[in-house]
Parts: structure tokens; sequence; C-alpha cells
């Protein structure tokens, strides 16, 4: 009998992992509990160390045809015959029977059949209802019945049922009956011989973080935030402005906030020099000054190109960590520390970024929790044998690094579970 | 028979095309006309089972093929199709235009009526696989491989060139971890990759093709021997190197100056009683990289754990593990943020002056030893090693990946791998998942039984001149010269048509894609466009098959409206255009021709990107000199995060 592998997050390593395992003959279920795949990658448009598209999956099937990867929604996720994809799930419990795993899952309806719709996206069209965007920033809206990013996979709409007011004119305008907004959450059970945790991390909200006003103002933003207003398919169409709506012109960038700190996240987040990077050099391409206040510029040798990019296109970089950002007349000002000349600065600015730790996404859900070590981080080899980790569930780490570390936890599992030629 | 079937996609297309008007206009070119509201779905492939027969050449006019062809390739009996993403590239991106927007469906769909006639079935492959494996390098990575496939059941080679010593792997190996978890993992490698065949020596010839490599090797007894291989793993080390201030610190002349990889022998040395002072300084004129900076602060903290006074001068020091900084800070290490700027031979010891930018001052040390940290750089073997087997390397001389994000093991040539620190330097985690990532690849690439079919390029024995143009041009060494022809090597070709524009006597066809379709092609749409638009201009959008595609496709998604007039004609990949088809763009009357292609360094073949940007060049310099518009011809990069890149281009007419 087919051997089965759940997967548990289908961001970049997630996918790349069930991918590989279904090529090698193994049945995969892969839970995402977001209702598109992609993770991280859906937020944040280009990403290094290539500087070019977030929307990439290696095409495993190398060897057959000479395209050697794919964008997202050209589908092979979603149609590969050994590969179940459950989007809006969660992982309900996790027992071992006879070394097996049983996992029973739960999915939250989309109300929209994923093997009906032919994403015409008439229904969107219809409908009557509008709601602030969670995905846009500065008063972006969709509607009720919508779909979370332009490139997002699976392709087919789902509904918010929490402001859907059942009117039922997205049922009356769908001709091929894809809709049913009676669908129910359902639960199902997997039995499963190896276990991926593949969960990946989340930028923090620095809510709570003292001192920096992130909960007063909308002009102190994260970088994931950031991401969005740089996205040309994004709520302002890749204009970054303020929150009264003004173009910005001058950005300032705070790393390490709440990373690398005792009294916050203890660990070094690792990306968020080179993100920062990323972004100050696409804010200087649109003539935005960005001044990038460190403690410790760590760029991975794969990205050292940014740092020299950013140099070279007038990044000012102000080595010091900020005591407080204040808004003062509507404006975000940093004050700081400059360690270098032992100057005091009071920075003014539209925009002022934080770089928020990456935290783990695994420890949220309880069933799972405890296969998780320091720092909520996972170890590539959980037990032996049975359950594994990848990608940045093992610590924030590069999409290189990510892809490769899912790859060699496919072969781990295809070792354990078939063995050799 | 030729047939054409539309989807009207749930019947919203009917919106913004008119499909009457479509259907009594093309009438004439194709023998049956079918219209269905959603082609994709069950009740839609029903009816292509029973509509479509082998023989049939279809045009298919719905959604983009990236979406609806998936489905598709495994229903359709007919291999003869040619798609028109209506949805997406027509309908979707001239909502305001309906009449427009049918113009624009008729062109392309008169289009893909013309292209469907240069149609031919693909070519099969050949691809038989030698079952064995050849991995050089035995240090971390290179034993992990060996470990992996011997436990599929692959048999494999290594091949150790003779300065490896396969004594010193800790040694060597030491940066990538603590000393007790390295030696426990190389304990266990060794046991779990007995049975490898070992040889001493190195490759001094490469021939044959992915999947089946001749290898020469020359063994260090003096011995040659040909092994056959279907792939080859490059698993070398990283080496240390003195840093650029070596010399400013006397490296080599005194023995107070020592490199950080001596470090550990000489605290190992050390009595209990012999407390010294140790200087410990950074490169400035050096990258550091985690796994260098993890190396320092692990041998610092030892130095100091055995009573040393340590001092570390650095700038950043980059380490994924915060919690090695904690422990040399807890050990007592000193850090002073600084860069070292003299330092003298005294007889007290060395003095070092350090100019601290913390505080603004200037301060020396008169220290024990001087310790310097060490540059890590590629095996000193890479280069000749790269040349032999036709590899490229990066800026630093380590072995270049395919494609820096996505394809970590990958390298320019098929069936050639990196493993571990012939990457990059690595710690030793990371160098396993390298070193399995590897084995994956050459696993899945030896067990394929699958058929593996593209249409392929065919030369022309009488045209060719045998200038080699096509053999340097291809970036997967598919063509070869040998004796008096130009060869093909099914095995490793991409089916990206680069040889093709690459060909100076046009020697060259590509099946399905001849240089006749594209220029019937592009005249046809031209002819079309005129009929039914009159004097509206146009541009033509010569787009890769890969990114731009995506980015096209994507437009329509994120609802990024462009003016009708824009046609895009797809292109195996954009290294496959030549000045000719710009040119006869031109000639037919386009107003502006794009030739959009995969971002800087992100072409699925390598190449594409930067070919397509120099044949615009040469183009444009060519209209220069003629005294015409330049301007009229433009390439660029488009993907699917910039869906607005079509937009852009198109929209503002000149």
């Amino acid at each position: 009998m087919a051997k089965t592998a759940v997967v548990i997050g289908a961001g970049l390593a997630g996918i790349q992992v069930a991918q590989q395992l279904t090529d090698l003959g193994i049945v995969v279920h892969l839970i995402e509990k977001e209702s598109i795949i992609g993770g991280l990658s859906t937020h944040l448009g280009r990403v290094f160390p290539t500087g070019d598209c977030a929307l990439c999956l290696d095409a495993s099937t190398e060897i057959f045809d000479g395209q050697h990867r794919r964008c997202q929604y050209r589908g092979l996720v979603t149609e590969k015959k050994n590969l179940k994809l459950h989007t809006m799930t969660e992982i309900k419990s996790i027992t071992e029977v006879d070394g097996n795993f049983k996992i029973s899952i739960k999915s939250q309806p989309r109300y929209v059949d994923l093997d009906r719709c032919v994403v015409c996206l008439e229904c969107i069209e219809v409908c009557d209802v509008k709601t602030p965007d969670e995905y846009g920033i500065r008063g972006g809206t969709r509607k009720s019945i919508y779909r979370p990013v332009p490139q997002g996979v699976p392709l087919a709409p789902l509904i918010d049922m929490e402001h859907c007011t059942k009117c039922g004119k997205c049922v009356e305008i769908c001709k091929v009956n894809a809709i049913d907004l009676e669908e129910k959450e359902s639960t199902k059970t997997i039995k499963a011989d190896a276990l991926i945790l593949a969960t990946g991390v989340e930028e923090k909200i620095p809510l709570d973080f003292p001192g920096y006003e992130y909960r007063t103002s909308d002009d102190i933003i994260t970088h994931a935030e950031l991401a969005r207003l740089l996205d040309p398919a994004g709520s302002t169409n890749g204009v970054v402005t303020t929150s009264s709506g003004n173009n910005v012109s001058e950005v300032t960038m705070v790393l390490c906030v709440g990373s690398r700190d005792l009294d916050a996240s203890e660990y070094c987040s690792q990306a968020c020099c080179t993100y920062s990077l990323k972004h100050a050099d696409m804010l200087r391409d649109r003539g935005i000054d960005v001044t990038i206040c460190y403690m410790d510029l760590r760029v991975p040798k794969s990205s050292e190109h940014y740092l020299t990019q950013a140099r070279e296109k007038g990044v000012k970089f102000l080595r010091g960590k900020p005591d407080r950002v204040v808004i003062r007349e509507g404006k975000p000002v940093t004050i700081v520390e400059d360690t270098q000349s032992q100057k005091r600065m009071q920075i003014e600015s539209d925009l002022v970024v934080l770089a928020s730790p990456l935290a783990s996404l695994g420890i949220e859900n309880d069933s799972i929790t405890d296969f998780f070590a320091e720092y909520g981080f996972a170890h590539r080899v959980v037990r032996e044998g049975k359950i594994y980790a990848c990608g940045t569930a093992t610590g924030p780490t590069d999409i290189p690094t990510s892809i490769a570390e899912a790859n060699a936890v496919a072969l781990k599992v295809y070792s354990d579970l078939i063995g050799g030629v | 028979m030729k047939k054409l079937i539309l989807c009207t996609c749930n019947k919203t297309l009917t919106k913004w095309l008119d499909f009457a008007r479509i259907e009594k206009e093309v009438g004439s070119t194709f023998e049956s006309i079918h219209i269905h509201d959603a082609l994709c779905l069950e009740e839609g492939l029903t009816f292509l089972d029973a509509e479509v027969s082998k023989d049939d050449t279809v045009v298919i006019g719905a959604c983009t093929s990236q979406i609806i062809g998936v489905p598709l390739a495994e229903r359709l009996k007919s291999e003869l199709v040619s798609y028109v993403p209506l949805r997406e590239h027509v309908a979707w991106v001239h909502k305001d235009d309906q009449k427009g927007a049918t113009n624009k469906a008729l062109v392309l769909l008169n289009d893909a009526a013309i292209h469907v006639d240069f149609l031919e079935p693909q070519t099969a492959v050949d691809i038989e696989m030698e079952k064995k494996v050849l991995i050089v390098g035995g240090g971390i990575a290179g034993l992990k491989v060996a470990s992996d496939l011997l436990q599929l059941g692959i048999e494999v080679t290594l091949l150790e060139p003779p300065e490896f010593n396969s004594k010193d792997y800790l040694e060597k190996n030491q940066f990538m971890a603590d000393s007790s978890t390295l030696k426990g993992v190389v304990k266990d490698l060794k046991t779990t990759s007995k049975g490898v065949k070992k040889v001493c020596g190195t490759i001094s010839k490469l021939s044959g093709r992915a999947g089946l490599y001749s290898v020469s090797l020359k063994r260090d007894n003096g011995k040659e021997e040909e092994i056959l291989v279907g792939a080859i793993i490059i698993a070398t080390n990283s080496e240390h190197s003195p840093p650029s201030i070596a010399k400013m610190c006397h490296y080599g002349k005194t023995n107070q100056t020592l490199l950080l990889s001596e470090l550990s022998t000489l605290i190992a040395k050390q009595t209990a009683k012999e407390s010294k002072t140790i200087f410990v300084t950074q490169d400035p004129s050096y990258h550091d990289s985690s796994v260098a900076g993890s190396y320092l602060l692990r041998e610092v903290t030892y130095a100091a754990e055995k009573g040393n006074t340590v001092i570390v001068a650095h700038s950043d020091i980059h380490t994924k593990d915060e919690n090695l900084y904690r422990a040399a800070r807890k050990s007592g290490v000193i850090f002073i943020r600084g860069s070292l700027e003299k330092v003298s031979k005294k007889k007290k010891g060395l003095v070092c002056r350090l100019e601290n930018t913390l505080e603004s001052q200037v301060r020396e040390f008169t220290v024990d030893y001087l310790v310097l940290q060490t540059q890590l750089k590629p095996w000193s073997g890479t280069r000749p090693l790269a040349d032999t087997l036709g590899l490229n390397l990066d800026r630093e001389g380590f072995i270049k990946t395919r494609y820096a994000k996505m394809k970590p093991v990958q390298t320019s040539k098929r069936g050639i791998f990196i493993a571990g620190n012939a990457k990059t330097p690595m710690n030793l985690n990371d160098a396993l998942a390298s070193a399995s990532n590897a084995s994956l690849e050459v696993f899945k690439n030896l067990i394929a039984d699958g058929e593996r079919k593209g249409w392929i390029p065919v030369v022309d024995e009488e045209l060719c001149d045998l200038c080699d143009a096509c053999v340097e041009a291809c970036p997967n060494d598919a063509l070869r010269h040998e004796g008096d022809l130009i060869k093909h090597i099914p095995m490793n070709c991409e089916f990206c048509g680069i040889c093709v524009s690459a060909c100076p006597t046009r020697a060259i066809e590509f099946q399905s894609h001849s240089k006749d379709s594209w220029l019937t092609r592009i005249e046809s749409i031209a002819t079309k466009h005129k009929k039914l638009e009159g004097q509206k201009p146009f541009s033509l959008v010569y787009a890769c098959s890969e990114c731009a595609n995506a980015s096209i496709d994507q437009a329509g998604f994120a609802g990024k409206g462009y003016p009708t007039g824009s046609y895009v004609i797809q292109f195996p990949c954009a290294g496959m255009v030549s000045p000719i088809e710009i040119l006869k763009g031109l000639v037919v009357g386009a107003e502006k021709i794009i030739v959009a292609h995969c971002p800087p360094g992100g072409c699925h073949h390598q190449t594409g990107d930067h070919l397509s940007e120099l044949v615009v060049k040469f183009t444009q310099d060519m209209l220069k000199s003629i005294g015409q518009d330049p301007s009229r011809v433009k390439a660029t990069y488009m993907i699917a995060a910039l869906p607005n890149k079509m937009q852009e281009e198109v929209a503002h007419r000149g």
C-alpha cells in the first residue's frame, strides 16, 4: 500500500517537500491554515537573494521538462494526483497507533467549491459588501467574496462569512454551481506514516514593544506592511504613502526591534537585515531617502550585493539602536544615539519601518507545539523515522537554505518509508 | 480537421467579447467551431474527449494555457494545439473596449490558426541512465552524499583529489561546528558510508551527456581509467586563507601571529598556568559570513575558558546562534568595535594599535599572540575542476548554482550537482541538508522512468558552416561540434531555442517554431490588425513562455488593463528572438516591439534574459545607424510579482 505523509504548512518549504515526496510515489496531504498557499512569499513581492519574484516554485520534475521552475499559479500543487491540498485547515489532534499517526484535521468552509469554480470572478463583481482588506493597508477594501491577492493559489475566491449578507447574488450568477453558502466546516482523519512540520514564521506585530509607538501611529509600520505598500498589485498600486495619503519622501528603518534582546526575542531573525536592505533599495529607486539604524549588519554572503547597492544608491547608515520613536506634529521622530559619532540624533521622517522578529508559527497550535524546542523552533529531526521539520520552522533563514532543507527532509522521509531502488 | 474551441468562462467573457461576431468572422478559417461555457470542468473535458481526435489540429480560446493547459494536457487526444488566452490577455484587460477586444481576439485566433499549421509532434528523448554516481571530495558533504546514496542502493565512487588527506577532515572542517558535534557526525558518516569505492586522483576529461557521463580519471598511482556515471556531485571543501591584513600583522614573519584556524592547536598545547593575552582581529575587507562569525566566537570562547585574556576587534560579527555571542561574553572575552591600524614587534610582545570606533579613540594593546580571522575560500583545485567539467564559478570562485533562489544544488550543467562547501562556506547543519538535497536530485534523476519529450532544434548540414556559434550559445551543452557535424544531444537540451537566434547562417530550425513560422505569424497579425483596425497603431510583445508570460497572465488577474492593439507572441525563451523577428515586426508596421524576458539572472534556461538584451541593443544600434528611431524596440523583464509591467510597457504610445 502507498505510504502517506502529512506536511503541515504550504509555504515554500512545505510545497517543496510535498512535491518531492509526491514525485517519489508517496501520498501527501498538505495542510494549510490560510486560504492560499505560498506562506510568507505571498506577502513579499520580490525576494532575495535574486531580487526577483516571490511566486516561484521548484518544478521538481526537471529531468523531464526543461523548465525547472514554475510560477505558483501554474497549478502543479493543486493538480498533482497524489498531492491533496487542504487549505483553511488546521490540525486538531495527532495520536499514534501502532507506530502510525492518526491526524485529525478541521477545515473551515470556503463556500466556493475548488473543483467547480472556473475562476471567472463574476461573483466578486456582483457582491455588494465592501470591507477593509487585511492584505492592504492605507484604506484598501475588498468584497466579502474575494481573492486575498491576485496571484493567490488556489485561484478560486472565498467568502468571509463574518461580513457576508447572504444576499445570494453570487450564487445566482455562478452558473457552474460552485458556491454553497451553507457549507459547513468539515473534519477528517488521515492515517499517516510520517509527519513534516513546515509551519514557518511570521513577522511579529510589535504592538507591545515599548518605546516605538507602533500601536498609536499608522506611519510606524513593519516590513510586511511596507512590502504591501511597495507591491504594484496592492491597494496603493505600489505608491508608498503616509497614513494621511501623502507621498513619502523620507523613511527611517530600525533593525532588531525586539530581536537579540533578552527582554524580547533572544535570537537573531537572520533575514531582517537583508529584507531591510532590499526594501531600502526599492525605496531609493522611487527617489525616497532612507536611513537605516542598526546594531550589526548581518547580511549573508549570497545577498551581499544588496549592501553594496544600498551604499551606492545613497542609503544612510547609522549605527545605533533608537531609544524611542515618538510622534511630533503628526510625524514619527526617531531618537537615537549614533554610536560612531556619539551624537544624539532626532530623525524626522514620513515613515518609520520596524524590523520585528520572525516568530515561529508552529507553536501556536496546541496539538503540535510539543514538537518545537528552544525559541519555538524545531530540530530538523524531531523524531527519527517519524517526524521532521524544515524551512523556517527550524529557525529563520533564507529561501535557498529552506529549499535545501525541504529537499533533505524529503529524501529522509523517502528513505524511511520506502528505501532504495 | 482544424477545430476551434472557445470557452466563455461561465458565460462571462461574452460581456467583453462578441462571440457571435467571432464565430462569424473566423468561420472560414476553421472546419468546426464550438463554444463551451466551462471547458476546464469535467463536463468540458468530457466534451473534448468526444470532440477532438488524434488527427485534429486544435485552437483553444479560453483562459491562459498555464491554467487550462494542465488538465487539457492529459485529456486532449491531439498534440497539435495552440492556446489563445482570451480571458487573461484580452477580455480582462480590455474591459472598456468590447469592439477593440473582439478585434484583438480575432487577430489572435487567426494567428493561432496559422500557428497550429506549423506544429509538429514533440520528439521523444532517450533517457537511458547509468545508475552510478561519482562524488568529488570526501569531506562531510561528500560522505553524507555517499551514505545517502548507498542506503538507497546506488553505486557510488568517491574521488579524493590527492591533496585531500582523509585524516584531517576534522581540522579542515573545524569551522562548521563545535568539535564534539563534528567528531560524532564524522564517526557516523564513516560508518554509514562504508562500502563506498574510494579512488584517489583527479578528473582529466568529461564526455557524454546528462545521465550518461564518461569520466576520465587520472589516479595518483599514474593509472588512467574511464568510468561511466549517471551524475556527478562536487563536494569539495572550503579552505582557510590568510586575510588581506596578514602582511601588516607580520604573519609568517613571527610565530606570535597566527591564523584563527591555528588557534585551537595552540590552546590545546597550553599548560594550565600559562595565561596569555590573545588579540583576535577580523579582516575589515572581508565580508563576514555567519559560519565564519560562529567559528570565531567558538574559538575565542575556548581560548578564554582556558584562562587566557582574549580581546576581539570586530566590526560586525555575523552568527546564526546568538548564544555563541553570549557564551563568549560570559567566558570573559572582551569585544571592541574597531579596526587594527598598526602592529609593531616589541620585546614585550606585539603592540596592536586599534582605532576604537565606539569611543572614537586610539588604543594600544601589548599582546602575546595576534590571531587573524581567516577568509574561507574555495578549495584551490576548484577552478581546474570547473574548467574540466564546464561549470561556471561565482565571484569568489565557488561553483555557481544554476539559480541562486530555488536551485541550491544544481549547477549550470545538467547532471552535475554541488553539495556543502563547494557552494559557499556552510555550517554543519546546512552542509548536511545541502548534501541530502544533492542526493535527492541525483536519485530522482537516476530512477526516472518516464518519457521525456520536446521540440528540438534540427541543424541543416547544407547551410551550416560549422562556425560553432550555436555550440557556444547553448547554455546546456546540447550542441557539439563533432567531426564535420554539429551534433544535438537531446538529453542535455532544454528546448529553449537559443541556438536558433545564435546561428548566423540561419541553419537551425526549431520544431514547431521554424523561422518561417515566426515571420508568417508576425505578418498575419499585422495584416489582420490593419484589416480590422485600419490605421490604429499596434505593438508586438515577444514574450518568453516563463516569467514574462506569467506577468502578462497576472495583469489580467490583477486588473491591470492596457490598450488593445497589443499582441503577445509567445517564444519558448526570449533568447530565441533574433534581430530578424524584431525587424520583421517593424517592417510590417508595428509601432513598438517589446522583448519580454525573465528577470536578470532568472532565465529558466540560464542566459535568455541576457541574450535578449544584447539582441535588442544590437537591433537598436542598427536602427540608429540607418536613421530610424531605436526606441521603437525595447527589451525588459516581466515577472508575476509585477503584474503592472505590461501596463507600463504598452500603455503610453509615443
